[in-house]
């Protein structure tokens, strides 16, 4: 009997304790602001709980930053499948069009257009190149970079090339030329392949296309018909110019089946590129790892060039898809998640984001930033290497890696044009169209058939797959 | 005539060279993928991202292993992995040993339904699955616990029927004597069936802790807080997600094989010790109805 009744008083308590908790929770959980980020916060369990409170101190939050371990776009859409619900998610730009053609997502176009954040440090053209059909869904994470020609400065100086003058297809063509023919001949590294180009994804070859004045993806036209620029007549002296550097022995032949890691393990450990269109941020990795292995700059001494001139003067990159941060249409706190993606806009959140947490990544001497061991394992990238707000300054950040800021300046300059590939709107099924167009393009590079017959059997491919109209 | 009957036996001489050329060649084809791995990861970061196939480091050096090791802070996904693996191991062991005994005893009433029912859970594609077991977990808040990866799989239809095949092996006249004896079905359970049936435990052991080990879906599906993180997701993470696009950060190749060899030398020296087990195990278990 008394056994009895001390296990009934144990019951109560414990009902009594866990309710007392559970009540604590849901108290908690009222003002909790939830966020699911892909790349950006800590690089590991620690530093993920100080880039937390970072957050909350600048934001005056109660935040809880979850970074999902890997596969993130998994894991997004296993939660949104479940119906988890978050404050803030963090997307690329074909997600948010997913998600906002689906309804899942908050209109923010009323909060950006009345934020002063936003006017006081987001360029309006980086904002509109996010719209869709004249609507914002998502705030920015960073400033996106863009490929460029990287050209190992180091081998051309050698035979005698002034970059500077390289502005159209037949000036690379003579460049590219010459470096076989001295790296052959002079230093007797024969076959000489000088420039590789990542055939797979049909990547990086908007430096080339610029002189045609054409854009990779599909775009819409006036009365909404969508088109593929590649495939337009246009296009067909660069196919063909691809096609010659290929007979030629200028393109190293595993452009076709090699990787990009192999392609930059080619450009900076074993030169035999000279030349590739890599990412800006690559610009300063391939000197760094060069200087790791004592070879910088006297054997690797990459630079950034901006391409070719398209036939109105400017040099057309192509900026990197965005990576973003929207409010769920089911969001419980979607003020305070605008709060944070303000705050990630503001230079003082562009150096969280890049820089880290002050006292962990980099403590400030002489009111400089001096970056600790773990800051420097952690290269200055905590989700935005280049934070998108204009008023942040990157030399706040030290000494870069050899040739970035140049190579991220060209971005800047007033003939260079950075926009996204063609997305139509988020219409695109972008995996076809790499899929289609590297196929076909392939066979016309590789001189199995005219460029032509390539773009047009190209082009009927992508509309048999409704990609084009 | 034993000497006799092994010659006999012998394969003729050209089919032995070529029988032994082509098993060379098999260990060359599998093993130098593993050699340039184990080469690479003690190579110097300038040498390991060279191109080309490396079989031999030079100059030797453990700096890849100490940068993964501190980078990553390597051994707390180490020691959760050990963890989750070991206790998830031996709850699969014990619970699909006592479904398998129930199964196997020939009087179950509704025997062979529950047998195809359970056949039946082996052909569900896990992917189909994946949103309904995150709903499922986190309403059982078994999100971001080490408990959440270790019941999720904690029995599988796959070593049930494993261990139920090979208890049917067994005699059942040594069953039936332990009855007349007096032992109780626990008894029968503990001092026969699993005393014989070492070799399937050990299979079963095997196979799971294995599977375990490098399972990447679960763990990303139920774990985002990163002190819980596992191995094959860290791995995964330093080799895939770590690859710079636009970014800053760089890992060499030195540091991304000396992750894979850590990941991978426990499996390596776990199969060592327990093959011989494996083998006999899974053909016995194979041939039972």
């Amino acid at each position: 009997m008394k056994a009895n009744r001390f296990v009934t008083v144990l019951i109560v308590l414990v009902f009594l304790v866990g309710g007392l908790f559970a009540q604590g929770q849901v108290e908690r959980k009222a003002v909790e602001v939830k966020v699911l980020a892909g790349v950006t916060g800590g690089k590991d369990d620690t530093e993920n709980a100080l880039f937390e409170k970072e957050m909350e101190k600048a934001t005056g939050l109660n935040i809880t930053w979850e970074k999902p371990p890997s596969g993130y776009d998994q894991v997004l859409m296993q939660k949104l499948g479940a119906g988890e619900v978050y404050d803030l998610l963090y997307l690329n730009q074909f997600q948010m069009y997913a998600l906002a053609n689906q309804g899942a997502l908050t209109d923010l176009t009323s909060r950006i257009a009345a934020s002063s954040v936003y006017s006081e440090n987001v360029d309006p053209d980086e904002l509109a190149k996010i719209q869709m059909n004249g609507k914002y869904y998502a705030g920015f994470n960073k400033l996106e970079v863009f490929p460029l020609v990287n050209v190992n400065k180091a081998i051309t100086d050698k035979v005698g090339i002034n970059l500077n003058t390289l502005n159209t297809l037949e000036d690379y063509y003579q460049m590219l030329k010459k470096v076989k023919n001295y790296m052959e001949n002079t230093v007797g590294r024969k076959p000489y392949y000088p420039f590789f180009t990542y055939m797979p994804d049909i990547w990086d070859l908007q430096p080339w296309f610029s002189s045609a004045g054409v854009r990779r993806g599909v775009f819409k036209d006036a009365s909404g018909k969508k088109y593929a620029p590649f495939v337009q007549a246009q296009a067909k002296p660069v196919w063909e110019w691809l096609a010659k550097l290929y007979r030629e022995g200028l393109m190293d032949p595993a452009s076709f089946t090699g990787k990009t890691g192999d392609m930059r393990n080619k450009m900076w450990q074993s030169q035999e590129i000279v030349m590739d269109v890599d990412w800006a941020a690559w610009t300063g990795l391939y000197n760094n790892n060069a200087m790791t292995a004592g070879t910088y700059p006297h054997t690797v001494n990459v630079v950034g060039l901006p391409g070719t001139k398209s036939p109105s003067g400017t040099f057309m990159l192509e900026q990197g898809g965005a990576s973003l941060w929207a409010i769920p249409a089911n969001a419980k706190h979607p003020d305070e998640a605008f709060k944070i993606i303000e705050y990630m806009a503001t230079k003082e959140g562009g150096l969280l984001l890049s820089a880290g947490i002050e006292g962990y990544d980099y403590v400030i001497q002489d009111g400089k930033l001096a970056f600790t061991e773990v800051g420097l394992a952690h290269a200055k990238d905590h989700g935005a290497p280049f934070p998108i707000s204009t008023q942040f300054d990157l030399g706040v950040l030290g000494t870069m890696n050899p040739g970035v800021l140049e190579s991220v300046a060209i971005g800047k300059r007033a003939d260079v044009e950075v926009a996204p590939m063609g997305y139509a709107d988020g219409e695109l099924d972008a995996r076809k169209y790499y899929d289609i167009m590297s196929k076909w393009m392939t066979d016309c590079i590789m001189g199995k058939m005219s460029a032509d017959a390539a773009m047009r059997g190209a082009e009927n491919e992508l509309r048999i797959n409704s990609l084009i109209d | 005539m034993a000497k006799q009957l092994v010659k006999r036996d012998r394969l003729p001489l050209p089919v032995r060279i070529i029988n032994t050329a082509l098993l060379i060649f098999v260990v060359v084809l599998m093993g130098l993928p593993m050699l340039n791995v184990l080469a690479v990861s003690f190579s110097t970061q300038a040498k390991s991202d060279t191109p080309g196939l490396v079989l031999w480091p030079s100059p030797a050096t453990v700096q890849g292993y100490t940068f993964i090791w501190n980078h990553v802070r390597f051994a707390v996904p180490f020691f959760n992995t050990i963890y989750v693996s070991i206790v998830g191991t031996v709850l699969h062991v014990l619970m699909a040993s006592l479904a398998g005994y129930v199964l196997s005893q020939p009087q179950l009433p509704g025997r062979k339904t529950l047998t195809t029912f359970i056949l039946l859970t082996m052909t569900i594609p896990y992917e189909l699955t994946m949103i309904g077991i995150y709903a499922v977990n986190r309403d059982l808040h078994l999100t971001n616990t080490y408990a959440g990866l270790i019941i999720n799989g904690m029995i599988s239809g796959f070593s049930v029927l494993l261990m139920r095949n090979y208890f049917m092996g067994i005699p059942r006249s040594l069953a039936e004597s332990a009855r007349i004896d007096g032992a109780g079905e626990i008894r029968i359970f503990r001092s026969i069936s699993l005393r014989l049936s070492i070799s399937a435990l050990m299979t079963i052991g095997t196979l799971e802790l294995i599977r375990r080990w490098n399972n990447i879906t679960m763990t990303v599906t139920l774990i985002s807080d990163m002190k819980k993180w596992t191995l094959p997701v860290v791995l995964r993470y330093i080799l895939f997600d770590q690859t710079t696009t636009s970014g800053t950060s760089y890992i060499f190749a030195n540091a991304k094989m000396a992750a894979v060899v850590l990941t991978a030398v426990p499996l390596v020296v776990l199969y060592f010790f327990t093959q011989s087990f494996f083998s006999t195990g899974i053909m016995i278990g194979s041939i039972k109805e």
